[in-house]
């Protein structure tokens, strides 16, 4: 899973966060593991290395990637452990939802 | 650890929220501490169930998604109100019925994870063992997130072509976010049809589990949104189907 997520970023040009339907427009690898931590309401770093079955070196630059991305973002427990959440859209992105659920449709 | 149910259909009046009201109650009198939330802010109706015709000035969802109080502040133990009262717990989140905070709702002027944040939290908090969320009919981004976040959709349709098509599209899309459970409940189905028969087709055309197909009820069109069918007529033919729902259920 790791080298299709790596593949699948490399051609993602988003850099802003998601709304729910841009989930929906994801392909096949990211929105897995993206509505995997959705559903989870975020992840450590070693979860996610468990779920993408790669080491912790590389599930580091995967996430590195993916909240430059704009799909990803940090939370640090006061115990210091980073949790990693999805990004998702401010209003501005919520405003095009209709449109974007007909596109899906058509 | 608490399970997440959304109750969804792409249709109104599909009977979402009569069937989420004594969903909760039956879940309830099997000693579940249960959370039942009225999501569907456009057309609230949750609170009549239990008798409430005005909710005064208690605080409702829409005071929270607009940030003007924590969610628990919005939340109603209704326990007491049933009668006789449940084994376990029942704890209602009611949405407002006041026009202005409707067209607020519609301007939807809050993050589209507010609602389930919220509801993660208020399930730690009550130690919720089930959470039923009432949905707003049809595709929305706060729909769309709830299904993602939902352990379990259920999904309610009639037996009619255009249920048939959006239950199909809703299916589509919730596979495609990775919904792993996913079941159906066919309700209305008119008397001279044999719900068995219409549950079969339903479950194969669709590949889902129907969970039950509920006959056309006259007692529960009377009884409408003005109280409980499982309180009302605990003996009908609908509450011992809805009984062995929640038995499928939890």
């Amino acid at each position: 899973m790791h080298e299709q997520l790596i593949h699948e970023l490399a051609a993602y040009a988003g850099d802003d966060g998601l709304s729910p339907s841009d989930l929906l427009g994801l392909p096949d690898g990211l929105r897995r593991i993206v509505t995997w931590i959705t559903r989870r309401g975020g992840a450590s770093l070693g979860e996610l290395a468990s779920e993408v079955g790669c080491d912790n070196l590389a599930v580091v630059r995967l996430v590195e990637t993916m909240m430059a991305r704009g799909l990803l973002s940090i939370d640090v427990a006061p115990d210091g452990v980073p949790s990693y959440r999805t990004r998702l859209a401010s209003r501005r992105l919520r405003n095009r939802s209709s449109d974007r659920l007909r596109d899906l449709h058509e | 650890m608490t399970t997440t149910i959304a109750i969804h259909s792409f249709r109104r009046g599909t009977g979402k929220s009569t069937i989420a009201a004594n969903l909760a109650v039956l879940m309830a009198d099997s000693g579940l501490r249960v959370g039942l939330v009225d999501a569907n802010l456009q057309s609230p109706s949750l609170h009549l169930f239990f008798g409430r015709l005005d909710l005064g000035r208690h605080p409702t969802l829409n005071d929270y998604l607009a940030g003007r109080c924590e969610l628990g502040m919005a939340t109603i133990n209704v326990t007491s109100w049933l009668r006789p009262s449940p084994a376990g717990a029942l704890f209602l989140v009611p949405a407002s019925g006041e026009a202005v905070k409707i067209l607020e709702s519609l301007r939807g002027d809050y993050r589209a994870e507010a609602l389930s944040e919220g509801i993660n939290a208020l399930s730690n908090d009550l130690g919720l063992d089930v959470l039923l969320v009432d949905t707003p009919a049809g595709l929305s981004e706060e729909t769309l997130l709830t299904i993602v976040a939902a352990d379990r959709l259920l999904l309610l349709l009639r037996p009619d072509h255009q249920d048939y098509h959006g239950t199909g599209v809703v299916i589509e899309l919730a596979r495609r976010l990775g919904a792993s459970k996913l079941m159906l409940l066919v309700n209305e189905v008119p008397v001279s049809f044999d719900t068995g028969e219409v549950a079969m087709r339903v479950e194969t055309g669709f590949g889902q589990p129907v969970v039950a197909a509920l006959p056309h009820s006259e007692e529960l069109q009377m009884i409408g949104s003005g109280g409980l069918l499982v309180r009302r007529l605990p003996d009908s033919p609908s509450s011992h189907i809805l009984r062995q729902v929640v038995a499928g259920l939890v």
